[in-house]
């Protein structure tokens, strides 16, 4: 199903280029027309009053936008509908704007829908895309720029959560100098390790610093019986799913579940990822001697029989982790919304605890981070109104904290990008500490509404926490309390403190989005890359086939690649 | 027929019922393990601990569905394009395997028209064409884009297929009936169609099966959840979210909704009707025969 879902998009894409080389001929008037137009308009505006961000319309302005609903979400009350609800009634009330839905659909089709919605030029007035679909939808000439309306109508606060706070962001969305959409700021998109500290104890050992620890430890979960059930059925770490990857890439450069990241960026490699080579070029980083070290080890591990045996298998590793097989993966900070509320379901002390290891040669941790953005919401040129899609926003980050979550669950909030200063995890992390040790109240932190989330953490710790509140293992929480609280802030408490504590030597793709050449080439090389590597880590290839790879990734278009990856580093 | 008992053809027997129920249980399991699924608690269905009964047996899943208006809207919209579709193949599939069936010398577009039926298999226009073709039409979010769309799409193979029945009937059947006066229509209607009753609910099963199971046009030419056939409507909740394509906020709010009793239950309710539809029509395949009925 997922390749059927894969070769179609692949289809759409191909069809997309097709049909909007002959749309674009007859773009380029209206495009200018429109831009006059509103030029006209908003001089027109800008003499009689100053542009207000919250300003409510005269009259009633329409926008239809594109909505991932997820059916399973079913907050609404009866009678609300993903098209009339809390959120539309409030941007009703407050802006006169009547939002309407041109498409919905559900998180798992969403992109598929937008796709279809690019290559047939069959635009809603707004919507969210992903980095690959606003790539193709600028040089398609399908948005509006936003320079103009983002200038006169964004909110302090919006330019100050943009502009300043994730600017990395918003430098993604900025065109030969104009504004084209509007980033969502993503979390530095960390891996960890994610273990089992109840089994640690129970063996008489320490979380593991190095791959030499980390290798005795996973040897120790496999042989030692941690669940001491008399039987070998535990395992020592997890392996990707059957759809997941080993390693995150410069595409889809975040959240990736029960991956190695951690373990390749120990040896210093980077697979999937653009970095500098030794003598200092642009290389893709699964090319490199590093990514060959790194592999020859998990190779070994997995020969132990430390890494589960039906890695690449299993349609859902998360199951071994809910039923306490598992000792340890790899994952990012939020797990408690993953797969670990299950898991104290089953066994209430299993104890995950998250660390920043293991560490590298010269004990670093060397994680690398995701992409600045990976959503945005980007508007038709076709649309009048533009500013209005920004009003949104305004009100959104305004006024989010008030709406009751209840009555709605806030991804019904039309074209929603989900904001707030680019360190928000991390700061609630310093907070709910402070406010643990006694030395700061919730009301101390009463004047950082941009923390949309901060009062309600602060609010509910106590409920969910137990003393000593300076110990952060299973036993000393109480999740029945409140399973909501606890899975944010187990989550933040547990998963987010190591990005506090630790000093890490992060490491970014020196790009991020697709060049010329990848469009055709691409799919084969990455297939190429994926089937060699799971080949040689099952033992169903030799190392050296690593050698092989290489020779073929350059000549198969690689080299190509990499030219031009060196030429847009280069600008 | 004389039944033969040496011990080399019982063990054969004995190999061969082994082998079809082998056949059987991998039908069946994974039916069986469905339900177990619905009939279990969440965190032991999120831990994969069941295998073949259901851990911590409750309804809950069921009595959660019946809360769902949406499953059952959808349902409703699956019988009808079910009815629909099933309907308007019966109707044209034999109208146009009848003419097929004849000889270039009975009717001389035959070949003509065969290509061009066989073109339509072989090659189209895509996705995208047919998006904007629908849209043109302004059959997005009708019953008839799914109708239609999905109908033309089975219909050649099931017309090759109606078509060769139609020529392995007896030639005299046909003469006999032109002698006694008989026009096409009457030949059509009462002899070849109640000849052809295998052939006819073979065709419909196809359909019927097509129609309940076909989720992609569902997806394409539907914008809104409320219209969604029964398998689109399960598609897309039963789908394993990929991450690493979305946003950790959204994954934060969506990754405690999924629960995967209440889809096995799901699942299994859309399976229902068509396990219902198939013994019924299974009694047709024995009929027809038209053994007999011309002696030579």
């Amino acid at each position: 199903m997922k390749n059927k879902r894969k070769s179609m998009s692949a289809v759409a894409a191909l069809l997309t280029t097709a049909l909007l080389i002959s749309a674009c001929s007859s773009n380029s008037d209206s495009n200018t027309n429109a831009a006059s137009d509103n030029g006209g308009n908003q001089s027109g505006n800008a003499a009689s009053a100053p542009a207000d961000p919250f300003g409510k319309y005269a009259e009633p302005v329409s926008l239809a936008v594109g909505m991932k609903v997820d059916p399973a979400d079913k907050s609404l009350p009866a009678g609300d509908t993903p098209e009339s609800n809390q959120f539309t009634r409030y941007i009703k009330d407050n802006l006169n704007i009547d939002v309407t839905n041109a498409f919905t659909a559900s998180p798992t089709n969403y992109d598929q829908k937008v796709s279809l919605s690019i290559s047939s030029n069959d635009l809603p007035d707004a919507m969210v895309v992903n980095a690959q679909q606003l790539r193709n939808m600028y040089e398609n000439g399908q948005l509006a720029d936003l320079t103009e309306a983002f200038d006169q109508y964004a909110s302090p606060a919006l330019k100050r959560v943009l502009q300043d706070s994730n600017k990395r962001a918003m430098d993604t969305v900025t065109f030969d100098g104009k504004i084209m959409a509007l980033p969502q700021a993503e979390d530095a998109g960390i891996h960890e390790m994610w273990i089992r500290k109840d089994w640690l104890d129970k063996l008489g050992l320490q979380p593991p610093k190095t791959m030499a620890d980390l290798e005795k430890v996973a040897e120790a979960f496999v042989k030692n019986d941690p669940d001491g059930n008399g039987k070998a059925d535990t395992i020592g770490i997890a392996g990707p799913s059957s759809s997941g990857k080993m390693y995150a890439n410069f595409l889809d450069s975040a959240n990736n579940l029960y991956g190695f990241d951690p373990i390749f960026s120990a040896y210093g490699a980077y697979p999937g990822y653009w970095v500098k080579d030794a003598d200092g070029n642009p290389a893709y980083g699964s090319t490199l001697p590093q990514t060959k070290e790194a592999l020859g080890e998990l190779r070994d591990l997995y020969a132990k029989g430390l890494i589960d045996q039906q890695m690449a298998i299993r349609t859902d590793s998360g199951e071994s982790i809910v039923s306490g097989q598992t000792g340890m993966f790899f994952a990012p900070w939020w797990m408690g919304y993953g797969p670990l509320t299950d898991a104290i379901k089953q066994n209430p002390k299993a104890n995950w605890q998250a660390y920043a290891l293991p560490l590298d040669a010269q004990g670093q941790f060397s994680p690398h981070l995701s992409a600045p953005a990976g959503q945005f919401v980007v508007v038709s040129k076709d649309y009048k109104n533009p500013e209005s899609v920004i009003k949104l926003q305004n009100l959104l980050l305004r006024d989010e904290s008030k709406f009751d979550l209840t009555k709605g669950s806030i991804g019904f909030y039309p074209v929603r990008l989900a904001l707030g200063p680019s360190d928000e995890s991390e700061f609630t992390v310093q907070a709910v500490r402070d406010v643990l040790a006694g030395t700061k109240t919730p009301e101390d932190f009463a004047d950082k509404p941009e923390y949309k989330l901060l009062a309600g953490d602060l609010n509910s710790i106590k409920k969910v926490k137990l003393e000593p509140y300076d110990k952060m293992d299973i036993q000393y929480w109480n999740p029945t309390a409140d399973m909501g609280a606890w899975t944010r802030l187990y989550s933040i408490m547990v998963g987010v403190a190591p990005f506090v504590d630790v000093p890490m030597n992060r490491v970014s793709s020196l790009l991020y989005s697709q060049t010329n050449a990848m469009e055709t080439k691409w799919v084969n090389l990455k297939k190429m890359e994926d089937e060699t590597f799971l080949k040689i880590v099952v033992g169903g290839a030799s190392l050296d086939t690593f050698d092989k790879f290489v020779a073929d990734w350059k000549k198969q278009g690689g080299d190509q690649i990499t030219a031009e990856v060196a030429e847009a580093v280069k600008q | 027929m004389v039944k033969d008992t040496t011990l080399g053809s019982k063990a054969f027997d004995v190999l061969i019922v082994a082998i079809l129920v082998l056949v059987a249980l991998t039908c069946i399991l994974p039916l069986w393990y469905t339900l177990a699924v619905s009939f279990s608690t969440k965190a032991a269905a999120a831990g994969g601990q069941i295998s073949l009964w259901p851990v911590g047996f409750n309804l809950n899943s069921y009595r959660q569905l019946l809360q769902d208006n949406q499953f059952f809207v959808s349902f409703w919209t699956s019988i009808k394009r079910v009815v629909l579709g099933a309907g308007l193949n019966l109707i044209i599939v034999p109208l146009m395997a009848y003419p097929l069936s004849k000889t270039i010398r009975d009717f001389r577009l035959r070949n003509v028209l065969m290509w061009a039926v066989i073109f339509t298999m072989l090659f189209n226009g895509g996705l995208i064409p047919l998006y904007l073709t629908i849209k043109k039409l302004g059959m997005f979010n009708s019953i008839w884009s799914l109708v239609l769309v999905g109908g033309a799409q089975t219909l050649v193979f099931n017309v090759i297929l109606a078509m060769n029945f139609f020529r392995n009937l007896p030639k005299e059947l046909d003469e006999a009936a032109l002698v006694d006066g008989a026009g096409p229509w009457y030949i059509l209607l009462k002899v070849y169609v109640p000849l052809s009753a295998p052939v006819l609910a073979t065709v419909s099963l196809f359909s019927i099966v097509y129609h309940w199971n076909e989720f992609l046009y569902g997806l394409v030419f539907m914008t809104r959840e409320q219209f969604y056939p029964l398998q689109t409507y399960i598609q897309q909740v039963v789908v394993m979210l990929d991450p690493s394509t979305m946003s950790t906020d959204e994954l934060q709010r969506l990754s405690q909704l999924s629960n995967r009793t209440l889809n096995a239950a799901k699942i299994f309710i859309a399976m229902v009707p068509v396990l219902v539809v198939y013994p019924f029509l299974q009694r047709f395949f024995i009929h027809g025969i038209t053994l007999g009925s011309v002696k030579e």
